[in-house]
């Protein structure tokens, strides 16, 4: 084996294992449904998006920039414009600091999904009587499907 | 010999790069005294509170100015801390902040707000909209005075540095590159924030965040320039500046969020004698955080006191505003019961424990 086919071959080794890595994490990652993601009060997702009205739940990883991006503020503005209820769920735990951010901008955080896969973060989702209408996930989709925008949001 | 003489050339080179006069070297290395004279805590609850603070000043009425871009509007607070109301809302409207608001200033009755690309003059305290301007990205507002509002503007085939636009929307431009610019458009272009301070006669001081000098002069320029010694902030960090290579996005990430960044430049009283404000940033992610330091700068006699520590908390990182000889500091953390907090902190600017005189 000379030594150039010796490297190629060890590279396509590494290429195989690594494609097998990647393919096992993600199946083991399946996730449980969002609703079941429970809120601060206690109660399901379910239960809160089952109400008459439209409610918006944005699933975004606790570290984020919530002020110097337009992310959160602008689904704010829509919620508040159209009646909708904002829920916001966080991806992860979020840390000391993550979490006295959050309280000093005064943003309530309804409930964790640490199961919630995170090549799925972040995400939007809109709920009308329980149903789920319409979602963004990942940055790419949201900026493409500008949810908050739709004329759905009108209650 | 050949390294010797190689270093003289350099040397000229860099003398006649700059533009910016001879870089003296520091006459005082004595720390400026901070004495707190006042605190006061700011009325919030969940409905008025500052979310984000983008912009700090203090109205020529004594009220502090807050900008919030959390909330999108300006706050405006009495003396004492309570609430009186706040300015614009969110939105692209004339008297909404799109982006913003962001840096804030105020003379007399009227109010200059940076806004994104945005820039408006208002009417204060009634907030209504005198004039918009659109500026060009990278062209952040800096300094206001006498109607004339001042933007940075890196222009590197005119090595200038700011625009001044009148009132009159005449548009002057001036400053000039330092030592460390003009090299590298990656370092003039994201290392090259600046605080200026307008003086009387058209006369101007100006801080680089590449270089540790105050460079004051016409508008126009030529300038002179006073070193202001680096003891405690990081300074300019010319190490890694230096380093930087336009193409290898590396060494300029090496360099981010490292130099100290120019604050605030403002007379304390004389024109003579400056305060200025410089900020050690860290980019935590979801925030800034960032120590203040204060240099006092006697352009007059070439000397600088450098590098008080100002004191309070650091994260997220404090807004400062200078009023005559005092240096007011907005910070925000959390009181005893874990509930958030703003508090405007006083603080003498003791000049006397630099030079011996007030």
């Amino acid at each position: 084996m000379s030594g150039g086919s010796y490297f190629t071959t060890v590279a396509w080794l590494i290429r195989i294992l690594a494609v097998a890595t990647i393919s096992f994490g993600c199946a083991g990652a399946e996730p449980a449904s969002l609703l079941d993601v429970r809120l601060g009060d206690g109660s399901a997702l379910s239960e809160t998006v089952k109400a008459d009205t439209t409610t918006i739940v944005l699933v975004y990883e606790p570290g984020m920039c919530f002020s110097c991006s337009p992310m959160f503020t602008r689904w704010e503005a829509a919620a508040q414009r159209h009646g909708a209820r904002l829920l916001l769920v966080l991806a992860d735990e979020p840390s000391v600091e993550a979490a006295r951010a959050l309280r000093r901008l005064r943003i309530p955080v309804a409930g964790i999904a640490a199961s919630w896969p995170k090549r799925l973060v972040p995400a939007e989702y809109v709920f009308r009587n329980g149903e789920l209408v319409d979602k963004a996930e990942g940055l790419i989709d949201m900026q493409r499907r500008k949810l908050w925008e739709k004329e759905w949001l009108r209650s | 010999m050949y390294v010797r003489r190689r270093r003289a050339g350099l040397e000229l080179l860099t003398l006649i790069a700059t533009g910016c006069g001879p870089e003296k070297e520091p006459v005082s290395r004595t720390v400026p005294l901070l004495t707190a004279v006042d605190s006061v805590q700011l009325e919030e609850d969940d409905t008025r509170f500052v979310g984000e603070a983008s912009g700090f000043w203090v109205a020529s009425d004594g009220a502090f100015l807050i900008s919030d871009r959390r909330n999108g509007v300006v706050h405006v607070y009495s003396r004492r801390g309570h609430h009186n109301g706040s300015l614009g809302s969110r939105g692209d409207g004339p008297e909404e902040w799109s982006r913003g608001p962001f840096f804030v200033r105020a003379e007399d009755s009227v109010l200059a707000v940076a806004d994104g690309h945005r820039f408006k003059t208002l009417q204060y305290p009634s907030g209504r909209v005198l004039k918009e301007l659109q500026r060009p990205p990278g062209s952040g507002f800096v300094a206001f005075r006498n109607g004339d509002a001042y933007f940075r503007s890196i222009d590197r085939s005119q090595k200038t540095t700011f625009e001044v636009v009148s009132d009159d929307g005449r548009v002057v431009r001036g400053g000039a590159f330092t030592a460390a610019m003009g090299r590298s458009a990656t370092l003039d272009n994201m290392f090259s924030f600046l605080a200026i301070a307008p003086l009387a006669e058209s006369r101007i001081a100006i801080a680089y965040q590449n270089s540790d000098f105050v460079y004051f002069g016409p508008v126009s320029g030529p300038f002179d320039s006073v070193a202001v010694p680096v003891v405690e902030r990081r300074g300019a960090r010319l190490d890694l500046l230096n380093a930087i290579e336009d193409g290898n996005p590396q060494t300029a990430q090496r360099a981010a969020y490292q130099p100290s960044y120019p604050f605030l430049l403002a007379p304390t009283g004389s024109d003579a004698r400056l305060a200025y404000v410089t900020i050690d940033q860290t980019f935590e992610g979801n925030r800034m955080t960032g120590q203040p330091f204060l240099s006092l700068v006697d352009i007059n006699a070439s000397r600088a006191c450098a590098d008080a520590r100002v004191p309070g908390p650091v994260d997220p990182q404090p807004w400062v505003a200078v009023v005559a000889d005092t240096l007011f500091v907005l910070n925000q953390d959390e009181g005893p019961s874990g509930k958030p907090r703003s508090t405007i902190r006083a603080f003498l600017l003791d000049q006397s424990h630099c030079w011996g005189t007030k």
